[in-house]
């Protein structure tokens, strides 16, 4: 009875990136598939150097989204399953890498020869970014077109900078540009420049334009003064402007605009500041520490309410809203949200800055008359040659759900171009023969994350709310990391069935079975789990459930539990992989 | 076919008093109740004068064993309800046990609100929500001469009471977030304040907490704490006392509407027919106020619990808003509908 051991090195079998999506949750939960028991684990060993270019390699900004990530991986995170605790602190760790990089560090990047193409992409966002850092490795001549002055796009134009400080922005995205990549700023697609002519100057373009025009509130006095929306005042707040508030601000909407827009306006000088919201708290896109941060600078949420009208003369002077109830689970998943009839009520205000959403420009991509349709996920349009990227064909999302698509997306061009793919995702195997962790870690508490005081956070409102971990404090949230994306395989012609290691589980996930499953596009093999012992024809290890622990690894008197560290990388390759 | 079976999340008084109506409505249902807490059910108000020592745990106690068994109650202890699947009617308890309902009541109450501003310091706080808390300050109370209590809620004051008549410093650090989740203002906080330099209390107002620090490690601890405006107090405990909240956190996502606490219409049922929810952790909309109201109090939970296990057992009976009682803490009166004096 052989079972399967994929050999140390590099593997394309399904089986083996399925371990991935099943074993590694918070790597798959990623945009960008980012590394992260292999940055952790850096991290951990102190050598940031390496924390960051793990990183840099699957999202480009580590310092920027250690930062404002919405991190998703985090909510997937084995650490956080209901009875193993808080999940790891994924991004503070991030940061704390980005932080403390080496001042002669080295930046690694693996670059094609220059293909003599030439691509053009609209918009220096994360997404256009992304893209054109990605094509530019792959040895092609990219021009950026960006209608504002400085590259970034709603890094620097919309989330603010007491979240994101200026310098960190400005670091990365210089290094990211620096593969020879041309920067227009000041040059807006439909005004400057057309796409006609862009097509016919570049083998291929990409729109990256983003999400900049903002939803209205469709409610009468929308147009009074002191009406505003989310976007166009987090863009004065970060071009400098201060004087754009009132005293009393009603923010409505339940995302970070909404939230960037209700922080900024308590720095202004706003004495009360509410958001509406139509569902609950719950709802709320922004991750939880964001929240108690808005509680503590004394911003307060009125929930379950609709806008019905802003009230006002020549100014608005207060709005009303109704109450909302739930009513039951629509058919496309959402809840419905219905109004309690009878529950109108008002209240003063001198400021509506609404920020429901935004969509994007429309009229941007239209092509001979044609509207152009778009593939969210490849990229590619109906248009040869044309491809989006980012928000701009993917609705108002996060920063590294637009950095993983910009990087994919020029993947795709790349392989248009080029007719073959040159950058794949494959799995690296590597016996490790040691657990490298200590049972005892798992019991270490999540640290929060510390910040400046609130009476500074109102005398300087540029300053940086969150202060990142101290080294001592990040080697210590590293050391919770399970490593998830080490693999505990027991090898079964060795085993003995003494069970020693089913006592000793602390997650009940090693098992008898009565079949071995090896085909499966399963992790390591499954089974169909058997109590009786006459039946019993293997024990494995549900690497599922598992913890990674090592306590199995430490009791097997055969030392036949293995470890491997299975981890998807990207490989650049001129050929097929042989 | 078995009875259908209806399980209760918590041993409360809201879960107690319900357990006690479905049963009288109908003898056959199986009716099971699931707590966390390991204790039988017990008085929550009589937990100062438990702490202090002037009672001890057998009074506390409200139904023994023979309650449930005369009634054919399942009570299962110290047993947490981890997530629901609404879908499938079934509970996961945290030792991986799966629980099949028919019908589900959530009584799972209120937990020890802290202000977020006062987060980061929660670790050195002590709250007092269940018998297990008020166990663990009675042990430690011999060693403790000086306790610096923040916020100020209606719990707080007994507790005070108790602790300076047994002989302890006690210091206030009053504040506007005590009764979560309205904001105390001045008035409020002025009777307080008088109220509380009557019974012994020193109280420090309209300078709020800025900072606690453990200064030692020792047995007791020792903690620095320090206010905005300077003042520093040393304690061997620091108290927080800001109100309880809905203890709903192990619902959020399950699918349940979950504002402040478990949204409810007003026969207590939740958007899924065969789930209803009473007691702490409930939220209704009251039409004469044209709000919602979490009510956080003995006997509305009681009142609540008997109007869930009506409407189980299929009437049709809408809350009511319950009526303004006066309650005193020494010449301090407060109005307030929810909490009694116990
Ligand atoms: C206030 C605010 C706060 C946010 N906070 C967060 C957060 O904390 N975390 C998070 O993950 N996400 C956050 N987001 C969302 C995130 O910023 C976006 O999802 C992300 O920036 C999208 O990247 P993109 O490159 O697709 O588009 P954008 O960043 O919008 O970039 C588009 C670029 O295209 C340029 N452009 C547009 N039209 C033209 C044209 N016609 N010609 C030339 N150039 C053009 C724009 O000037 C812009 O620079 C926030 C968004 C806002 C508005
Ligand atoms: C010290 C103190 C003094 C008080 N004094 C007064 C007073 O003088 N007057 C007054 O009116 N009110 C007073 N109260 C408030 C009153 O006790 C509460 O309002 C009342 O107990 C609420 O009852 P309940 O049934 O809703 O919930 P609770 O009594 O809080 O019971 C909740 C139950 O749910 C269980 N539970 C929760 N989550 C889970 C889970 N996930 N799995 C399993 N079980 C779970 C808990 O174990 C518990 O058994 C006081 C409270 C305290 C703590
Ligand atoms: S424990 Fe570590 S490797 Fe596992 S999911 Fe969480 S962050 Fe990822
Ligand atoms: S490492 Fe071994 S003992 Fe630990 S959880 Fe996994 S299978 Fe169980
Ligand atoms: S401890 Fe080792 S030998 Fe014993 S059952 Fe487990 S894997 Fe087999």
């Amino acid at each position: 009875m052989n079972k399967y051991i994929p050999p140390d090195g590099w593997s394309t079998h399904s089986r083996d990136l399925n371990y991935i999506r099943t074993n590694i949750p918070c790597q798959w939960a990623c945009p960008a598939f980012t590394n992260i028991p292999g940055y952790i684990e850096a991290v951990f060993h102190g050598d940031f150097d390496r924390a960051y270019l793990i990183n840099r390699r699957s999202n480009l900004f580590p310092g920027v989204l250690g930062r404002i990530c919405t991190r998703p991986c985090e909510s997937a995170c084995r650490h956080g399953e209901s009875d193993l605790g808080q999940p790891v602190s994924i991004c503070h760790i991030k940061r704390i890498a980005a932080d403390n990089t080496s001042d002669d560090h080295l930046i690694l990047e693996q670059l094609f020869s220059p293909s003599g193409k030439t691509v053009g992409i609209v918009g220096a966002g994360p997404a256009g970014l992304a893209a054109a850092h990605s094509l530019a490795l792959f040895g092609h001549r990219v021009t950026v077109y960006e209608s504002f002055e400085m590259p970034g796009g709603m890094l620097y134009y919309g989330i603010p900078a007491f979240r994101l400080p200026r310098a960190v922005i400005s670091e990365e995205v210089f290094n990211a540009l620096r593969q020879g990549i041309e920067l227009r700023t000041g040059v807006t697609l439909g005004k400057d420049i057309y796409l006609p002519d862009l097509m016919a100057k570049h083998d291929a373009v990409i729109l990256a334009a983003g999400c900049q025009d903002a939803r209205s509130l469709n409610v009468p006095g929308e147009d009074l003064p002191g009406v505003i929306s989310g976007l166009d005042f987090m863009m004065q707040v970060n071009r400098g402007h201060r004087d754009c508030v009132g005293r009393r601000v009603m923010v409505i909407g339940g995302g970070f605009t909404a939230v960037d827009c209700s922080r900024s306006a308590r720095r202004l000088g706003a004495e009360e500041v509410y958001i509406a919201i139509r569902g609950v708290e719950e709802d709320l896109t922004v991750p939880v520490d964001e929240i108690r941060d808005m509680y503590r600078e004394g911003i307060r949420f009125v929930s379950l309410v609709s806008a019905l009208s802003i009230d006002g003369v020549d100014h608005v002077s207060g709005i009303r809203f109704v109450r909302n109830r739930f009513g039951g689970i629509r058919g496309s998943g959402g809840r419905c949200i219905l109004p309690i009839e009878g529950s109108e009520f008002s209240m003063d205000i001198d400021t509506v800055i609404a920020a429901i959403g935004q969509v994007p420009q429309s009229g941007l991509s239209e092509w001979s008359e044609q509207s152009v349709s778009y593939n969210p996920d490849s990229g590619r349009s109906s248009v040869p040659g044309l491809y989006g990227a980012g928000d701009y064909i993917r609705k108002a999302s996060t920063v590294i759900e637009a950095i993983g698509n910009g990087r994919r997306v020029a993947e795709n061009v790349d392989e248009d171009l080029m007719r073959r793919r040159r950058r794949l995702q494959v799995v690296s195997i590597e016996s490790t023969g040691n657990t490298h962790r200590e049972r005892t870690w798992d019991f270490i508490e999540r640290h929060d994350m510390p910040t400046i005081d609130f009476d500074d956070r109102l005398r300087n409102q540029d300053a940086e709310v969150e202060t990142g971990y101290s080294i001592q404090t990040g080697t210590e949230a590293a050391s919770r990391c399970y490593l998830c994306n080490l693999k505990y395989e027991i090898h079964i012609p060795e085993c003995i069935y003494c069970r020693w290691c089913i006592d000793v589980c602390p997650r009940n996930c090693i098992d008898l079975t009565e079949t071995l499953n090896e085909d499966l596009p399963a992790p390591v093999h499954s089974g169909s789990v058997t109590a009786q012992w006459s039946r019993t024809a293997g024990v494995v290890i549900d690497s599922d459930r598992c913890i990674r622990c090592g306590e199995c690894y430490r009791v097997c008197p055969m030392q036949c539990i293995h470890v491997t560290r299975v981890e998807l990388q990207d490989h650049c390759v001129s050929r097929e992989i042989p | 076919m078995k009875p259908p079976h209806i399980v209760i999340i918590g041993n409360g008084v809201s879960a107690n008093r319900a357990s006690e109506v479905l049963r009288e409505n109908d003898p056959d249902v199986r009716i099971t109740l699931i707590s966390r807490e390991f204790f039988l059910f017990y008085f929550r108000h009589k937990l100062p004068a438990f702490i202090t020592g002037s009672i001890d745990e057998d009074s506390l106690i409200v139904h023994d064993l023979h309650f449930y068994m005369d009634r054919n109650i399942r009570l299962r202890l110290g047993q947490t309800v981890q997530k629901i699947d609404l879908e499938n009617k079934t509970l996961f308890l945290s030792h991986m046990e799966m629980v099949h309902y028919d019908k589900l009541l959530i009584c799972s109450g209120g937990q020890s609100h802290i202000p977020e501003i006062y987060y980061p310091f929660r670790s050195f706080f002590t709250t007092l929500k269940k018998l297990s808390d008020a166990r663990d300050i009675r042990k430690k109370l011999p060693l403790i001469n000086r306790i610096v209590i923040v916020g100020g809620d209606l719990t707080s004051l007994r507790l005070a009471d108790a602790l300076i008549r047994s002989g302890r410093e006690v210091s206030f650090i009053l504040d506007d977030f005590a009764f979560w989740p309205i904001e105390s203002g001045p008035d409020i906080r002025h009777a307080l304040e008088t109220a509380l330099k009557k019974v012994g209390a020193t109280v420090i107002s309209g300078d709020p907490l800025e900072r606690i620090e453990r200064i030692s490690d020792g047995d007791p601890p020792e903690y620095a704490v320090y206010t905005r405006k300077g003042q520093q107090l040393r304690a061997q405990m620091v108290g927080a006392f800001f109100g309880f909240k809905p203890d709903v956190d192990f619902l959020i996502r399950s699918g349940l509407d979950i504002d402040r606490g478990i949204l409810v219409d007003d026969r207590l049922q939740t958007t899924y027919p065969d789930v209803f929810a009473a007691g702490d952790c409930a939220q209704v909309y009251a039409p004469h106020l044209n709000n919602y109201w979490v009510s956080i109090g003995w006997k509305n939970a009681i009142m609540l619990g008997e109007i869930a296990a009506a409407n189980m057992s299929g009437s049709e009976q809408p809350v009511s808003m319950p009526v303004e009682q006066r309650i005193r803490f020494s010449d301090l009166q407060l109005k307030t509908p929810w909490w009694h004096a116990l």
